[in-house]
């Protein structure tokens, strides 16, 4: 009698000690999701930073004033023209259907080419032609990236280089012109780097022969 | 029993001295006791406040730390203009320094090539706890100065804000000072906005736009320097909200470095300095002569065959645009006569001049959001002559922006609206207040496009862009008198001028002449052109598209105009 009372006490035990282990056992596998859940949270935390950083790397890197100057000294692409407009499909249709062999009209259109103040220094122009004329030099293959922005590692420190450059190279340009030959070298030193000497000079052949073309 | 009776006594003393120490013992253990396990206690309930009350660490602390200390500016469309980033920074504690001081300087002279070695050398023998080597360093630097290897070379993330595209539309934007304040621009305009940390999540969004400030500043910075002028001014404004889509002034400062800024960059011109805009002045007279009731008539003309003799002074037309006949209406603007305008001001009067200068608010500050704003010159006597000559612009000194503004009013219909360098929403422009009258802003539409067409100012035409405006040169006021070779150049105009949006107005201050001008220095030769292209570049963009078919109805006014006998054109204004 007392044996099977006392053992239905230590069935009592062993149940509840299930049950609390049960409830226990519950609880911290939520928590190590919900561990999981701030982790990833975390993460996206980081990444949002990071995207941050990267956008603000490359709006300094893309800033308006640079690509002018790549526009003013190797693109030279120009705002369009008013001619070059249509207001309908009907103008559309009218400019082809003049487009006959023999009574094409080459339009010269009065370009509007932006150019900045600001000249690279006469060195660095050189170097563009030359790369210009003979592209194929080994150290310069064609199959080498285009741009080697992408090759730049997305850490977040590197944005803090971006400023860098900004500073240095996108600063007042009348004011640069005037500076020495030192600055000058730097700026040319970040072209460089992000269009290869290839690339620049295919550009350069494709303006050229588009100027030309247009003459 | 002597043994017997004399022992128990030693013992029971004995045991008596036990006993007391064993109470002072158990006295002691227990204070012990008592005090562990207050101890613990002070822990369990420690413990205890810790789990109820204190929230744990969660993403939220993350995310907000990824709140900006202050908040971003953007222009309209969005594009970063001002944000604040973590840099990295060099400093060092120049009295801990453990190597050798002439070694350490030659080697950070060799990695930073910004300084020479003397420089680095005076940094690290200051007498100062701390200094700093270099700020917004690059992280390759940082590398490269840790393995100096000097203990009292430190490294630290600091956050520091950064303008993205550089100089570009400094004036507007600003720069903050070291204490971490706006120190100009809107940074210290909205300054108490971008640091409360309610609302510093949030970008505030700008009304310029960065395409339309890009083209206006490589176009005037163009033009600065092949006229090699002392200063330029741009504005781009937008007709019926009052929004500044591009401010620009020259020269410029890099707000990244805002160490190295002048004065003279630091001025914003288009707000703080006032100029004399000489022809520019002349459609707000003809407005108040049609609006007054003064000259009801295009048709009707004025005497410009010679010189108006006034007391002592003499107004002459600028050389090259004399008529020497009398003009009506439309040619008193095309030819930019100030003859003819003197005598429209002299029948309008005093108190008419006054009425219309004072409802385009040319008697105060400009109102801007920018605390930079100069204020304008208003004549302290106003003699007949001051009459007269305010009808062309001189004797009166405003800003730029008033005249952007003026112009806005004089085309958008007639009414006066506050400009702003934040962002309006569609629908939410100021009601403003009506200057001049529907009909009255209509015929000075077909006036400044009339300038553009046959005028003064045909440099600025655009072919498809329905352009109108008008030059404006005056010599620039000195002291005793006017410099007769120096001016400040101005083209106002607006367009598509048959359904005007945009008001855009060119500043040129003491241009040289050059080849490109054929020696003038004259609106038409300098600033007119740099109209004509940013026109060129930004109207599509604005949602302008040219179109050769379309123009304002010119057709009552261009019979108007005198045709020399056997021409069908009238004769051409040399200049302004």
């Amino acid at each position: 009698m007392t044996a099977t009372y006392r053992l239905k006490g230590l069935g009592w035990l062993a149940i509840s000690v299930i049950v609390v282990l049960g409830f226990y056992m519950v609880s911290l596998r939520v928590s190590v999701e919900r561990k999981r859940l701030e982790t990833v949270d975390s993460q996206i935390a980081q990444a949002d930073h990071d995207i941050r950083t990267l956008q603000t790397e490359f709006a300094t890197r893309a800033n308006l004033a640079q690509l002018e100057q790549w526009n003013g000294q190797v693109l030279a692409l120009a705002a369009p023209t008013p001619a070059q407009y249509l207001s309908s499909g009907q103008a559309l249709a009218s400019l082809a259907a003049g487009d006959q062999p023999g009574q094409a009209t080459v339009e010269t259109a009065q370009l509007v080419i932006p150019t900045l103040p600001v000249m690279a220094p006469a060195p660095d122009a050189a170097r563009d032609d030359t790369s210009a004329v003979a592209p194929t030099s080994p150290a310069h293959q064609p199959t080498a990236t285009p741009v080697r922005v992408a090759a730049i590692k997305p850490a977040a420190d590197r944005v803090s280089a971006a400023v860098k450059d900004a500073v240095s190279h996108a600063a007042a340009p009348v004011r640069r012109a005037l500076a020495d030959g030192a600055r000058g070298e730097a700026m040319a030193m970040l072209d460089r780097k992000l269009l290869s000497d290839s690339t620049l000079g295919d550009l350069t052949r494709g303006a050229r022969a588009e100027t030309a073309s247009l003459r | 029993v002597s043994v017997a009776l004399a022992r128990p006594l030693p013992a029971r003393h004995l045991a008596g001295k036990r006993h007391l120490l064993l109470a002072t013992s158990h006295q002691r253990l227990m204070m012990l006791l008592l005090l562990f396990g207050a101890g613990f206690a002070l822990i369990v309930f420690r413990l205890t406040w810790f789990a109820v009350f204190t929230s744990p660490a969660t993403t939220r602390d993350a995310a907000a730390a990824l709140v900006p200390l202050r908040a971003d500016i953007t222009d309209r469309n969005g594009a970063p203009l001002a944000r604040t980033i973590d840099a990295w920074s060099i400093g060092v504690h120049p009295r801990d320094i453990i190597g050798d001081r002439h070694q350490i300087a030659s080697q950070l002279a060799a990695i930073i090539p910004t300084h020479d070695e003397a420089y680095f050398y005076a940094k690290l023998t200051q007498s100062v706890a701390f200094t700093y080597l270099e700020r917004r360093a690059l992280p390759d630097t940082v590398e490269k100065v840790n393995a100096i290897g000097d203990p009292a070379i430190v490294f630290s993330r600091e956050p520091e804000r950064l303008y993205p595209q550089s100089s570009m539309a400094a004036h507007v934007i600003g720069f903050v000072d070291f204490d971490g304040h706006g120190g100009r621009g809107m940074e210290r305009a909205l300054d108490a906005r971008l640091i409360d940390p309610t609302t510093r999540d949030d970008p505030v969004a700008l009304s310029i736009d960065t395409r339309v400030q890009a083209a206006m500043e490589s176009e005037l910075g163009a033009a600065m320097t092949s006229f090699q002028a002392k200063a330029a001014i741009g504005i781009v404004e937008d007709i019926h909200t009052g929004e500044i889509l591009a401010m620009t002034s020259m020269p410029q400062f890099n707000p990244n470095n805002i160490k190295d800024a002048t004065p003279d960059e630091l001025r914003n011109n288009a707000t703080q300095s006032v100029y004399e805009l000489g022809s520019t002045f002349k459609p707000f007279t003809m407005a108040e002569a049609m609006q007054s009731g003064t000259v009801t008539s295009m048709a009707r003309r004025f005497d410009a065959t010679k010189p108006l003799q006034v007391g002592r002074f003499t107004i002459h037309d600028d050389r090259g645009d004399e008529q020497r006949r009398w003009l009506n209406m439309p040619e008193t603007l095309i030819y930019s006569s100030n003859i003819a305008t003197s005598r429209i001001a002299d029948l309008i009067g005093e108190q008419g001049m006054k009425n219309i200068f004072d409802k385009l608010h040319f008697n105060r500050p400009p109102t801007i959001e920018l605390e930079e704003k100069g204020k304008p010159l208003w004549p302290t006597y106003w003699a007949r002559t001051t009459t007269m000559t305010t009808s062309f612009g001189h004797g009166i000194a405003i800003t730029p922006l008033q005249l952007a503004n003026a112009y806005a009013t004089m085309v958008n219909g007639g009414i006066w609206r506050p400009t702003t360098l934040l962002k309006v929403s569609p629908g939410a422009a100021p009601q403003g207040e009506r200057v001049i009258s529907p009909a009255v802003s209509y015929r000075i539409r077909q006036l400044l496009r009339l300038v553009v067409l046959k005028g003064t100012g045909r440099k600025a035409d655009v072919p498809g862009y329905r352009l109108g405006g008008k030059t404006g040169t005056a010599e620039i006021a000195e002291v005793g008198g006017y410099h007769k070779h120096s001016n400040v150049s101005t083209f106002a105009a607006a367009f598509p001028m048959d359904n005007p949006r945009y008001v855009i107005v060119a500043t040129l201050v003491a241009p040289k002449p050059n080849a490109s001008s054929f020696g003038q220095t004259t609106a038409a030769w300098t600033a007119a052109p740099v109209v004509s292209r940013v026109v060129q570049r930004v109207a599509p963009m604005l949602g302008v598209m040219p179109d050769m078919n379309k123009d304002i109805d010119e057709s009552d006014l261009l019979p108007l105009l005198w045709h020399a006998p056997g021409t069908d054109a009238p004769p051409a204004g040399a200049n302004d």
